[in-house]
């Protein structure tokens, strides 16, 4: 398996230095271009440039303005349409597009809806947060089998070298030891690094989706009303209670030490069922 | 059928008959790299490739009034210019040596050495497929083109 990775990873390097090797110049690309095109013209195939129309300075100046803010308009809502309907995660670039749609329902919602659309928000960014470290456990793996695969191969070509040198000079042969002993620990330097780096990126944005997580449950919280009289909301705050509860035991690794919601426990009571 | 993600050249060039700047700048835009492509794989000289890139275009110029889109594709007529300027380019080299027992990388490669060493073991590698392989893999890996 490794050694077919290292295949793989070989065979892309070769073909994108291939491709870098063939590919045109630009200067080559837009002094051809420039030729051609006149070519067209001295042939007749193709007219001189239209005269520019000329607009007042304001017809320009307001043309521009209504252009701009209609493709700026178009292009924000189709991409917070997309981002919403697709539901996009965390690493995508048109996340903050989905939050600010997400923003956008919470704010229109009635009083009645916010709590429960509120809920459902602290479900997604759960979701993502599991997404997030299950992404990180991935990439970690992929780290340490590159690392195995490479430590495997400078080892048994140090091991081929030290072989062929051993019987003749013994001097050389430490030598390769050394070298091949310094190689295997930069393997395991840079490796290292990568994975602190990826887990210190990954924590980063953890604690930041931890954060929206917590205002979602604590916007919550704060719409709960369990001593209103009516039996159908006591049944509403019930229901969000216990979604609550669900999702606070999920996280309570992160959410126990802090004890940010005394609010939940006096209008929940206790946040964690006992064992 | 058309691609549906491919643009339909046989309209672009019928734009370009009819006067449309912008049609020429676009089939020069999508085939100049590929062509130049092409011409690496087969010649591995950085030169001769512009100078059949540009042959290619100059030829589509003197052409374009005689294509006909009921006729055939676009694409296919500006490859096949391109195939032909390739022919006639190995044809001239022909009067120095014989191409059929001499491959012109080696003749490129004797004019002009390439200094990485990782090329130049592709291209060694390249070199040994047979003529028609080197087309079907600059055509289609490097220059994008469909098998159809």
């Amino acid at each position: 398996m490794i050694k077919f990775l290292m295949e793989k990873i070989t065979g892309r390097k070769n073909f994108l230095l291939l491709k870098k090797y063939t590919a045109p110049s630009k200067e080559f690309l837009n002094e051809s271009r420039g030729f051609f095109i006149n070519e067209l013209k001295k042939r007749g195939v193709i007219a001189p440039a239209r005269a520019n129309i000329r607009l007042s300075p304001l017809r320009k100046a307001l043309s521009y303005g209504f252009a701009s803010l209609f493709a700026l308009s178009s292009v924000t809502g189709g991409a917070i349409v997309y981002a919403q309907k697709e539901n996009v995660d965390f690493n995508h670039p048109l996340y903050p597009m989905k939050r600010l749609g997400e923003n956008i329902q919470v704010g229109l919602a009635s009083a009645e809806e916010k709590p429960v659309l509120q809920d459902e928000l602290a479900q997604k960014r759960l979701t993502e947060i599991k997404q997030l470290i299950a992404e990180k456990e991935e990439e970690i793996i992929l780290i340490n089998s590159q690392k195995i695969a490479e430590a495997k191969q400078i080892s048994e070509q140090k091991d081929r070298e030290a072989k062929q040198i051993a019987a003749e000079d013994s001097e050389a042969f430490q030598k390769i030891e050394e070298q091949k002993k310094q190689d295997l620990e930069q393997i395991e330097e840079r490796h290292k690094k990568e994975i602190e780096k990826i887990e210190k990126e990954n924590k980063v944005k953890t604690e930041r989706l931890d954060d929206d997580f917590r205002e979602a449950v604590e916007s919550v919280l704060k719409d709960i009303k369990p001593s209103e009289d009516k039996p159908e909301d006591r049944e509403k705050a019930k229901d969000l209670c216990e979604s609550l509860r669900e999702k606070i035991k999920e996280r309570k690794e992160v959410l126990r030490e802090e004890k940010r919601w005394p609010d939940f426990e006096n209008k929940c009571g206790e946040a964690e069922e006992k064992d | 059928m058309i691609n549906p993600l491919q643009k339909d050249f046989n309209k672009i060039a019928d734009r370009l008959k009819q006067g449309d700047r912008k049609a020429g700048e676009e089939i020069f835009n999508y085939f100049s790299p590929k062509i130049f492509r092409y011409f690496m794989i087969r010649l591995a000289d950085r030169e001769a490739a512009q100078d059949l890139s540009q042959d290619v275009f100059l030829k589509l110029v003197g052409k374009i009034e005689g294509f006909n889109a009921d006729l055939g594709n676009f694409s296919a007529w500006f490859w096949q210019i391109a195939k032909n300027t390739l022919i006639d380019y190995y044809r001239k080299k022909v009067v120095l040596v014989n191409i059929d027992t001499v491959s012109p990388y080696l003749i490129a490669e004797a004019q002009n050495p390439i200094k990485d060493g990782k090329i130049e073991e592709i291209m060694k590698t390249i070199n040994g497929f047979s003529e028609e392989e080197q087309e079907v893999f600059s055509l289609r890996h490097l220059s994008g083109l469909s098998y159809n």
